[in-house]
């Protein structure tokens, strides 16, 4: 057998002594002055690893045409490889969407910024996400936002992104393990619904719990094929319209060179 | 036949039956494991895989002569009872192995445009379905090394082997689950070792032993259901809480499953002002995918929410008394069409386990549609069922017949799809009654494409009835779906005014009405611009042609030489898209295009590799060789010639026989059937090898000329007779061509022969290598040029062949007849 080795000893040591601190801070944080009301986001692990993947796939969003500071702020401050299963890591800052189990994926960085752009969120807004999934579309939010109710209908994913998430400091979130066509009656009017799961059709139950001037998200297609977005919104009269969204980026595509029509 | 230089003729202690009955189980297997892969694919992953399994499977024979070859030098490996018994059982046991490793495979084909291990993953299914039939190759290729006087019954051996195989697969699709079936092909490998097997001295005990412990132990470990894509509705909708089975039930046409919970919520499109209650609702997977709901509706009022869908339009512009729905499905739009009063439906489900399920076990939860009164369902498929059918219907109703993701995902990009092209539209308006409605529901995309094409195919269709669709067509959308409305009638002012009040009412789009004014578009589901309003113009105007070369997605009219409907993409857009969208532009790449394409590169490669590559040692005598150039491409002709016949018409008999695997079946035993046959007969003709070979090849070439010019008025001529009588007639069909094709193989190589041996090693592989890339090139073909210049550019490569064994035989002294 191998002799104990006094020099390989002293990581473990500085290690155990590192959580000590890292956990005293903690216990200790929330006592000092000026930790205030509001300061909850304070109290979050901030990983720094992958920083530069981090600034790296913001670039690529920001390449995309999205250069909503709020929004990039948000994008560039949340660990996304966090989010990711270990087989995908080395690809989880890059600028494309993963599996992460049970036939869900973490959408490729553009679409969450894209779809989080659309919602218009303020630090007041009350958000519901339908498909929790790993977790990260709801980090995401609630980095503009503290009311932040995330549903996800696969219990694993529901336990596990709850979790992750509350592991990562994101206490203000409210993961439900229930069926998100139903919605959130009780937290419910929403100022913003995303729904990041594919939808068969667009529940009218959520369509009910959508404030008046509040707007919903969809991403339309398959998990790997998301081409347009579609944006629901209810006016202040309960009028509800749609639209959809991705295709403004591909106008030149089309090159539908057609004369206006009279009108 | 292929018999390697100075082996003396071994075999002859070895009896002839035995031999024969093992290669007849054998090639039964064959043809049972390729049947029943083609499905296995198409439920673990999509059926475009389909293409796959074929072009593997010739790489397989095709890689089993050099394979053979090193046996031979390598290890002196003769033909014998041990050694062919040795391959039978490597057969077997490589069956239970294949199914278990595709179990565990972590392709995911929707993820394969973003995976950088994806291409890996597709070369690891390769090289799980090469094994199989390289063993069963190198098995039939060494017992073909037998005494020639043996040959012509071996070879009828194996050629009634595979036509029973055809046969035996299409009923284990009946009678037993997938697993069961392939475990059976393995059990028929170690049936036909355990023939071959003396079984005399203790070591061939010992080893017979050994090969059934080990069969025991791969069949216990082989998986008893079939992993299923985690990216298909069934896996997704299995990890919800509260889901059941309710229902399931596998058969030729694949698996389906009725499934429900609290998390089925299903109605495709239903209007953003409906506030109502949608039923209680049971989900039909097919495949795993979503194939449409089954509702529990007690009351004609219960359809009620069907009324807050596009494809509920037409029963506001008239009040159809005859509706004919095809594709029945869970009932949904017969259950709109009791809804609205109409007093005879007829619902066409090509299913026979839909029609099963809903007689059956849910007959008390929704599955009573189907026996409603005024209804009646049929169990036919709806191209055969208009070919033989001259009822006239008030409306024909076809919506959704597919599901939204895996077509948004371009997976069915590669599926041969009869009832979207203008024939068969063309068939459906034929049946309509003065000012009957013919609806067509797609699901709409942005940029605009399905519902386009339907468009477009309708407006074709009119056109080519010489009427025209200016005033005949009208096309609605909503945020899910889009209907397209065609009559052989023009629209009367009452019709479109109901069409507007139709979709004002339920905010839905209007595309395109006659006389529709420009600002009635685009106004509840908002689109940066009225694309559908301006397509639709564009393509009823004088300027349709320039239109569509210019839209960047293929929007063209399917046809039956076309029938890819799902397939959109354009490589011209490529770069357009990679600039403008980066990498979301594999948003944009049909995945069932990808994968073709993946398989037709790395077939290459390997056949290049295992076939073409183990050649090179032994390429030095052929310098001195002459005309070796017109002797490989001989081969190389009729091996790509044979090929892209053979997938042709099997795609062609797709149509035709409604079904893939009936297509398979039915046209590949009929080609090694008769093409053998034609083998067997090329010793009997008393001329010259190079005559033989130039007349065989000629006429294959116009036959195959003669097929491209008749068949489709053939088939259609045909298409309203039974199943049975329609697969006699692909296989009569097949026949004539088979046989001159099956005779080029021997009559060339008796012609090259007299150049020496050394070449004929080259001439095997170049026709094995020319087989397998014909083969994966043959789908991308179809997609680009349609399925008659397929069949025409087959008829090229007879030609050449033919050119290339008159030049043989004229630069040569004539051959001794073969049959002399």
């Amino acid at each position: 057998m191998r002799s104990r080795d006094p020099v390989g000893m002293r990581p473990r040591w500085q290690t155990a002594l590192g959580l000590l601190i890292v956990l005293c801070a903690a216990l200790v944080t929330p006592l000092l002055p000026g930790a205030a009301p509001g300061a909850e986001r304070d109290t979050r692990r901030r990983p720094a690893e992958r920083q530069a993947d981090r600034d790296g796939m913001v670039a690529v969003v920001e390449r995309y045409g999205l250069h909503d500071a709020v929004v990039l702020a948000a994008m560039r401050a949340v660990p996304r490889h966090e989010f990711v299963p270990d087989l995908e890591q080395p690809l989880a800052y890059a600028d494309t969407p993963l599996p992460i189990g049970y036939g869900q994926t973490i959408s490729q960085p553009f679409v969450v910024a894209e779809m989080t752009r659309l919602l218009q969120l303020t630090a007041n807004s009350r958000v519901l996400e339908i498909g929790t999934g790993s977790g990260y579309q709801a980090a995401i939010l609630a980095q503009i936002t503290p009311d932040v109710f995330s549903m996800e209908v696969i219990k694993p994913l529901a336990d596990e992104a709850a979790a992750r998430l509350k592991a990562l400091g994101y206490s203000t979130i409210q993961v439900r393990h229930a069926d998100g066509y139903y919605g959130w009656l009780e937290k419910a009017p929403f100022d913003g619904i995303v729904v990041t799961c594919a939808a068969g059709q667009i529940p009218p139950p959520l369509l009910a719990q959508l404030a008046p001037g509040g707007r919903m998200v969809i991403p339309v297609g398959s998990a790997f094929a998301v081409q347009d977005l579609m944006l629901v919104t209810k006016d202040k009269d309960g009028t509800v319209r749609s639209q959809s969204l991705m295709a403004v980026r591909f106008v030149p595509l089309t090159r539908l060179d057609l004369k206006p029509q009279p009108r | 036949m292929r018999r390697a230089e100075g082996i003396p003729a071994p075999g002859g202690r070895m009896h002839a039956l035995r031999i024969r009955l093992a290669l007849g189980v054998v090639s039964a297997g064959v043809l049972q494991l390729e049947i029943l892969l083609l499905r296995l694919l198409a439920l673990r992953f999509w059926d475009h895989v389909a293409h796959m399994v074929v072009a593997v499977a010739l790489l397989g024979f095709g890689a089993s002569g050099p394979a053979l070859l090193l046996l031979q030098s390598r290890w002196q490996v003769r033909l014998s009872a041990r050694s062919l018994a040795t391959l039978a059982m490597a057969f077997a046991l490589s069956v239970p192995a294949l199914a278990l490793g595709l179990n565990h495979l972590p392709l995911e084909v929707p993820y394969l445009a973003w995976d950088p291990r994806g291409p890996l993953h597709v070369l690891a299914l390769e090289l799980l379905i090469l094994p199989p039939f390289l063993f069963a190759g190198m098995l039939t290729g060494l017992a073909l090394t037998d005494r020639p006087e043996r040959l012509p019954g071996h070879y009828s051996a194996t050629l009634a082997g595979s036509g029973l195989g055809a046969v035996v697969a299409v009923a284990l699709l009946h009678l037993a689950p997938l697993s069961q079936g392939l475990l059976l092909c393995s059990v028929e490998g170690a049936a036909a070792a355990g023939l071959l097997l003396p079984w005399q001295t203790h070591s061939e005990r010992a080893a017979g032993l050994l090969g059934g412990i080990l069969l025991a132990l791969a069949c216990a470990a082989a998986p008893a259901d079939v992993t299923i894509s985690q990216f298909k509705a069934i896996t997704q909708l299995q990890a919800m809480p509260g889901t059941t089975t309710l229902c399931r039930r596998s058969g030729p046409l694949g698996r389906l499953d009725v499934v429900s919970g609290p998390a089925v919520h299903y109605v495709p499109g239903l209007s953003l002002q409906y506030a109502g209650a949608v039923p209680r609702h049971a989900l039909l997977l097919h495949d795993g995918e979503e194939a449409g709901a089954v509702y529990e509706v007690r009351d004609r009022s219960g359809w009620r929410f069907l009324d807050h869908t596009t494809q509920a339009a037409p029963y506001h512009l008239c009040k159809p008394e005859r509706v004919l729905v095809i594709g029945a499905g869970g009932g949904s739009d017969i259950g709109l069409a009791l809804f609205h009063g109409v007093r005879q439906v007829t619902g066409l489900e090509m299913n026979p386990d839909i029609v099963a399920a809903m007689n059956g076990p849910l007959a008390d939860c929704g599955g009573a549609v189907y026996r409603a009164a005024g209804v009646t369902v049929l169990n036919r498929e709806a191209r055969n069922y208009l070919a033989g059918d001259h009822e006239r219907y008030d409306l024909i109703q076809m919506a959704l017949v597919d599901a939204f993701g895996a077509a948004g995902a371009g997976l069915y990009a590669g599926r041969e799809t009869s009832l979207y092209t203008t024939e068969a539209f063309g068939q459906m308006l034929d049946r309509l009654t003065p000012g009957g409605q013919l609806a067509i529901t797609r699901w709409a995309r942005t940029p605009p494409c399905e519902g386009l094409r339907v468009f477009d195919t309708a407006a074709q269709a009119l056109r080519n009835r010489g009427l025209s669709p200016e005033t005949r067509l009208a096309m609605i959308r909503n945020w899910a779906t889009v209907t397209v409305l065609a009559s052989r009638e023009p629209l009367p002012p009452s019709t479109t005014s109901a069409l507007r009040r139709f979709c004002h009412e339920r905010g839905f789009d209007l595309g395109y009405l006659p006389g529709m004014r420009a600002d009635e578009a685009n106004r509840f589901h908002i689109l940066q611009r009225a694309y559908d309003y301006e397509a639709a113009l564009a393509l009823l105007g004088p300027d349709r042609d320039a239109f569509l070369t210019r839209y960047p997605f293929a929007l063209g009219a399917a046809s039956d030489d076309r029938p890819y409907f799902h397939h959109f993409f354009r490589w011209q857009s490529l770069p357009e898209l990679v600039r403008q969208t980066g990498a979301r532009s594999r948003a944009f790449l049909e995945m069932g295009y990808v994968l073709a394409l993946a398989t037709l590169v790395q077939t290459t490669l390997a056949a290049a590799i295992l076939i073409l590559l183990p050649l090179l040692p032994a390429s030095g005598p052929l310098r001195a060789v002459r005309g070796k150039a017109a002797a490989v491409g001989y081969f190389l002709a009729i091996g790509a010639g044979f090929m892209l016949l053979e997938m042709s018409l099997f795609q062609q008999f797709v149509r035709y026989l409604g079904q893939p695997v009936f297509s398979a079946a039915a046209v590949i035993a009929s080609f090694l059937v008769f093409g053998g046959i034609g083998s067997l007969a090329s010793g009997r003709w008393h001329v010259p090898a190079g005559t033989l070979a130039t007349r065989a090849t000629a006429l294959a070439a116009m036959l195959a000329v003669a097929g491209v010019a008749v068949l489709p008025r053939w088939l259609a001529w045909s298409h309203g007779l039974p199943l049975p009588l329609r697969l006699a007639l692909t296989a009569a069909t097949i026949a004539p061509v088979a046989i001159a094709m099956g005779h080029a193989l021997p009559a060339g190589l008796l012609l090259t022969t007299s150049r020496g041996s050394a070449l004929t090693p080259w001439l095997w592989g170049a026709n094995g290598f020319a087989s397998v890339v014909a083969t994966a090139a043959a789908p991308l073909l179809s997609m680009a040029f349609g399925l008659r210049a397929v069949g025409g550019l087959a008829a090229l490569c007879y030609a050449a062949a033919a050119m290339c064994a008159r030049r043989l035989d004229h630069g040569l002294p004539r051959t001794p007849g073969i049959a002399g």
